[in-house]
C-alpha cells in the first residue's frame, strides 16, 4: 500500500527551480531513502510533504487521498512527522515536557507520571533507551535525536521524516538509530531518510530514490544497486574517492610534536603527552573515535588552546603557546573543523573571507587603505581555480552551500602557500563532490612537498589519505602504522586494543 | 550610479522610519485634543524656518553626532558600550581643565588642545571597562552604565568644590577663557564648527571601517570572534582598540559642547550618550547613516521646547516621535526578512536549530 504519494511537484525559488516534476512514492512498512548532494532538492521536497512550503503545482496523496498540505499541523493531522537536521528541543526541560511540549492532549496542568510511562512504553517498544526524566541538557546528541522521533511518535506519526538524521552522530550511535528505525518499520511505520551518505542507504534502506539538481533520477531497490551507482547517478558523473597516493620521499621533518598536554574547556586533560613528527610531501592522518583529543590537539597546534607540558615545532620555529598570527607566519595553514564557528565571517563576501587572515598582508595594501581591487582580482582568480561556485565573490558567505564555504576556506588557506596544513574534518557533512574535490586538493598540497595532518573521524578517509596513520586514544597516540594495515586492526586501536608481541593488550 | 544606489538604500529606511513616526505621532496629538497643525508648525519654526533657529538645529546635533559614532563603532566590533555618556562628561570635564588652565594660550592651539584632552580623557574612561572585558571577562554593559554615574558625580563635586566659580548662584565651573569659546562661524548666530567637524569624523570613520584592515579585523571580530582568532586577529586587542576609539570620539563630542558652553554644569549632557544609542542604531551603525539621523534628533531636540510654548504640547512628546521612528526601524528590517519569506523560513529553521 502506498502511504504517501507526491505526484508532478514542482517549486521555484526566485529563478532557482529547486523542484521539477518530482515524483515520490513511500510504501508502508518501508525504510525509503531520499539521496542527493546539498541542493539537489531533497530537503525541499520534504518540507512540502510537511506543509512548511506550497508547491507550485503538483499533487500530494497520504493514504490514497489527495490532500492540501497547508502547514505543519495539517500534515501532524494526517499523520506525517518530520525530524530535522537541527534539532529543536529545550535543554533545560526535561525529555517528556519536551515531548509533550505543544500538545493539548497533556492538559493544562501536567501529570508527569502519567506522560513519563506513556513516553516509556513507546521507548519500550522501540528499543530507544530515553529516560524520560533526564534532562535534554544531559543527553548526547544520540539520544535527543531518538527524543525528536519520539515526539512525532506521541503525535501519532505513521510516516517519519528524518532529515540527515546521522550527521551528528558517533557511529555506534548511527548503528543504534537504525535499530530503532528498521524496529518502527516492521511495525508498520513508513520512514523517510533523507541523506547523502551512500553507505547508510546500502546498509539500513529498503529503497532508494536518488535527485539531482531538483530532479529524480532514478528510484531502486537497494539490493539492485551499488556504490559506484549511486555515487554516479548523485553527481551525474564518475566519482572516484579510492585511494589515489603515488609513493613518496618524504622529506625533512616540518611540524613536531613533542609529549603534548592538553586540557579541555572543563579543564580535563584530553590530550595526554602526544609526541608526533610530519615530514615535508606526507601525509599523517590522526585515527580515531570523535572526543578522543584529536580536536584540541588541533586547537593546540594552531595556538587557540593552551599547552599545558610538551613542545610545538613548526618548521624548526618553537612556537609553543605562541600566539595563532606567529604560528599562521611561520608557515602554518589550517581548515578548522567546524567551519561556519571558526572558519568563515559568514555575513562578509565571498571576497572578505578569502583574505581573513591576510588583511594586513602588504599585496592587499594601498597606501592607508586595502586595495579591494586586488583583493577582487585574487579572489576571482581563487574562485576560478578552487571552482568556487557561484563565481560571484561578491556574495555574501552565509549564501554559499556548503561545499563551496569550504572551497573558501581550503582556497583561503592553500593560498597563503603554506609549509604545514593542518586539515580538522575537512569533509565533515560535505557531499561526495565537494569531498572529492577537497581531498584531491589535500593530495596536491601533499605532492607539492607539504607537510598534511589530517584529523578525521571517518576512517575510510584517513585510508584513503595517509601515507602514515596514527591512532589516538584517549588523549594519546597509540600507534603509527602503514596505511596497509588491516581495518579491523586500526578499528581495534580505535577502541583502545593495542596488539603487541607478547598479545592483546588493553590501554586505559 | 551604484553608489547612489547605495546611499539611496541607506537613507531608505531612516526617512520611511521618520515619515511613520510623524504619521503616528500626529495621530496621538489629534486624539489628545491638540491642533496637530499649530504642533507641527511650532516644531518646523523652531528648526528650519529661518537661518537662526537652523543654526540652533546644527548646533544641537553636534554632541549626538559625536556620541552616535562612538556607539557605532563599538558595536561594530559587538562591543556593547553605554557608557559613551560618561565618555562624554569626562572628555567635557579635560576640556574645562585645559580650558581654565592654559588661559596664556592662543585660541587657536587651546580649542584643539581642549579637544585632543578631551577626547584622551574620554578614551581613558572607556579603557577602563575595555580592560575589564578582554582581561577578566567582565560584561562592559554593566561596567560602562556603572561608570555614568561615576563621571556624573564626579561633575557634580568639581563644580561644587575645587571648581566652583563662586560668583554664581547655581553650582558650576569657572568659565574657560574666551579665546577658548567656540568661534561663531556666523554673524548673530551661534553655530559652532561641531556638527561639522562630526561630519568629518564619520566619513574618516566609514573610511574606517570599510577601507583599512584595521576596520576590517574590527567588523570581522564582531561579526565571528572565533573565526577572526583562528584567522589570527588578536580580538581582545582588536575590542580594545575599538573601545578607545569610542571612547576618544564621545570625548570629543563632550569637549565641544563644554566649548560651546563655556562653563561646566551638571546638566552639559542631557543624556546625549544615550540618545547616541538610538541615532546608531537607527542608521544601523553605519557611520555615514548618522550624519543624517543625529541631524533629524538634534532637530527634534531643539524643537522639543518650542512645541510646549507654542502648543502647549510637553517636551516629553518629542520622546515619544523617537521611540516609534526606532520601533519603525526595527520594522523596517524585519519587513526585509519577510521579503524573501520562503528562503527566510529555510534558513530560519536552520538557524534556529544550530542556535
Amino acid at each position: 500500500m502506498k502511504v504517501v504519494e507526491l505526484q508532478n511537484i514542482c517549486i521555484s525559488f526566485g529563478e532557482v527551480r529547486a523542484n521539477q516534476d518530482v515524483c515520490f512514492e513511500l510504501e508502508k512498512g518501508e525504510v525509503h531513502a531520499l539521496l542527493g548532494e546539498n541542493g539537489a532538492g531533497k530537503s525541499t521536497l520534504m518540507n512540502i510533504l510537511y506543509g512548511l512550503y506550497k508547491c507550485d503545482s503538483g499533487t500530494i496523496k497520504i493514504n490514497g487521498q489527495e490532500v492540501q498540505m497547508d502547514n505543519p499541523r495539517t500534515a501532524i493531522k494526517l499523520g506525517v512527522g518530520m525530524v530535522h537536521q537541527h534539532f529543536m528541543l529545550i535543554p533545560q526541560f526535561t525529555v517528556t515536557k519536551n515531548i509533550f511540549l505543544g500538545m493539548k492532549e497533556s492538559g493544562f496542568f501536567l501529570n508527569e507520571e502519567k506522560l513519563n510511562r506513556e513516553v516509556l512504553e513507546l521507548n519500550n517498544r522501540f528499543g530507544f533507551n530515553v529516560d524520560p526524566t533526564a534532562y535534554v541538557w544531559q543527553l548526547p546528541v544520540g539520544v535527543q535525536q531518538k527524543v525528536e522521533i519520539l515526539k512525532t511518535l506521541i503525535r501519532k506519526a505513521k510516516i517519519l521524516i528524518l532529515d540527515e538524521p546521522t550527521a551528528v552522530l558517533t557511529p555506534s550511535e548511527v548503528e543504534d538509530l537504525f535499530f530503532s528505525i528498521r524496529k518502527l518499520a516492521k511495525e508498520g511505520y513508513s520512514v523517510i531518510l533523507i541523506t547523502h551518505k551512500m553507505e547508510e542507504v546500502l546498509k539500513y534502506a529498503d529503497r532508494v530514490t536518488v535527485m539531482r539538481e531538483g530532479r529524480v533520477i532514478a528510484t531502486k531497490r537497494v539490493q539492485e544497486t551499488n556504490l559506484k551507482d549511486l555515487a554516479a547517478m548523485m553527481v551525474g558523473r564518475e566519482v572516484n574517492l579510492a585511494r589515489n597516493l603515488k609513493p613518496q620521499e618524504p622529506g625533512e621533518v616540518l611540524l613536531k610534536l613533542e609529549k603534548v598536554k592538553v586540557k579541555d574547556n572543563k579543564g580535563q586533560y584530553v590530550v595526554n603527552g602526544v609526541s608526533l613528527e610530519v615530514r615535508a610531501g606526507e601525509i599523517v592522518g590522526i585515527a580515531g573515535v570523535d572526543g578522543n583529543g584529536q580536536l584540541e590537539l588541533g586547537e593546540a597546534i594552531v595556538g587557540l588552546r593552551k599547552i599545558e607540558a610538551g613542545k610545538i615545532t613548526v618548521c624548526g620555529q618553537d612556537l609553543t603557546n605562541a600566539t595563532p598570527r606567529k604560528i599562521l607566519d611561520a608557515g602554518l595553514a589550517h581548515i578548522p573543523d567546524d567551519r561556519h564557528k571558526k572558519g568563515l565571517v559568514l555575513p562578509f563576501t565571498v571576497k572578505e573571507n578569502l583574505i581573513l587572515g591576510l588583511q594586513r598582508d602588504k599585496q592587499y595594501q594601498k597606501g592607508l587603505s586595502l586595495d579591494y581591487r586586488k583583493v577582487k582580482a585574487s579572489a576571482q582568480k581563487l574562485a576560478e581555480e578552487f571552482d568556487i561556485r557561484p563565481r560571484n565573490t561578491e556574495l555574501k558567505a552565509g549564501n554559499l552551500s556548503g561545499g563551496n564555504q569550504q572551497k573558501v576556506i581550503l582556497a583561503r588557506e592553500v593560498s597563503r602557500s603554506p609549509k604545514v596544513l593542518l586539515a580538522l574534518l575537512p569533509t565533515r557533512g560535505l557531499d561526495i563532490g565537494a569531498i572529492e574535490f577537497v581531498r584531491n586538493k589535500i593530495i596536491s598540497e601533499r605532492n607539492n612537498g607539504k607537510a598534511v595532518l589530517l584529523v578525521s573521524t571517518d576512517l575510510d578517509e584517513i585510508l584513503s589519505l595517509s601515507d602514515r596513520i596514527a591512532v589516538i586514544y584517549k588523549g594519546q597516540i597509540l600507534d603509527v602504522v602503514p596505511p596497509d594495515t588491516p581495518v579491523a586492526e586500526i578499528g581495534l586501536l580505535m577502541g583502545g586494543v593495542k596488539r603487541q608481541a607478547e598479545g592483546v593488550n588493553q590501554v586505559g | 550610479m551604484d553608489k547612489i544606489k547605495r546611499a539611496a538604500k541607506l537613507l531608505f529606511k531612516p526617512a520611511l522610519a521618520m515619515l511613520a513616526a510623524f504619521a503616528i505621532g500626529g495621530l496621538l496629538l489629534a486624539l489628545a485634543g491638540y491642533d496637530v497643525g499649530t504642533a507641527f508648525r511650532a516644531l518646523w519654526d523652531a528648526t528650519f524656518k529661518n537661518l537662526r533657529s537652523f543654526t540652533v538645529t546644527v548646533n544641537r546635533s553636534s554632541p549626538i553626532i559625536f556620541t552616535g559614532l562612538a556607539v557605532a563603532i563599538a558595536f561594530r566590533a559587538n562591543v556593547m558600550n553605554m557608557g559613551a555618556e560618561g565618555q562624554f562628561l569626562f572628555g567635557a570635564i579635560g576640556a574645562t581643565w585645559v580650558g581654565m588652565t592654559f588661559t596664556a594660550l592662543p585660541g587657536f592651539i587651546l580649542i584643539p588642545l581642549m579637544i585632543i584632552t578631551g577626547a584622551a580623557l574620554g578614551a581613558l574612561w572607556a579603557l577602563f571597562p575595555a580592560f575589564l572585558k578582554v582581561k577578566y571577562e567582565v560584561s562592559e554593559i554593566i561596567t560602562t552604565i556603572m561608570l555614568n554615574y561615576v563621571a556624573l558625580h564626579f561633575i557634580g563635586f568639581l563644580v561644587r568644590g575645587p571648581w566652583r566659580d563662586t560668583s554664581q548662584a547655581e553650582p558650576q565651573s569657572f568659565p574657560i577663557a574666551p579665546q577658548a569659546f567656540l568661534p561663531e562661524l556666523l554673524a548673530k548666530t551661534r553655530l559652532h564648527f561641531g556638527y561639522f567637524l562630526g561630519i568629518i569624523m564619520a566619513i574618516s570613520l566609514f573610511y574606517l571601517l570599510f577601507k583599512t584592515y584595521l576596520g576590517y579585523e574590527i567588523r570581522a571580530v564582531g561579526l565571528n570572534q572565533d573565526a577572526a582568532r583562528t584567522a589570527g586577529i588578536s580580538a581582545e586587542k582588536t575590542m580594545l582598540a575599538t573601545m578607545l576609539l569610542s571612547g576618544a570620539l564621545a570625548g570629543m563630542g563632550g569637549a565641544i559642547e563644554l566649548g560651546s558652553i563655556h562653563y561646566l554644569i551638571e546638566g552639559i549632557s542631557p543624556g546625549h550618550g544615550w540618545t547616541g544609542i538610538a541615532v546608531s542604531v537607527l542608521a544601523t551603525n553605519n557611520p555615514l547613516g548618522i550624519i543624517f539621523t543625529s541631524f533629524l534628533f538634534g532637530a527634534l531636540s531643539s524643537g522639543a521646547t518650542s512645541l510646549q510654548r507654542a502648543a502647549g504640547v510637553s517636551a516629553s512628546f518629542v520622546q515619544i516621535f523617537q521611540g516609534i521612528m526606532i520601533i519603525g526601524i526595527a520594522l523596517a528590517t524585519l519587513q526585509r526578512m519577510k521579503r524573501s519569506s520562503r528562503k527566510a523560513v529555510r534558513q530560519a529553521i536552520k538557524r534556529k536549530g544550530v542556535a
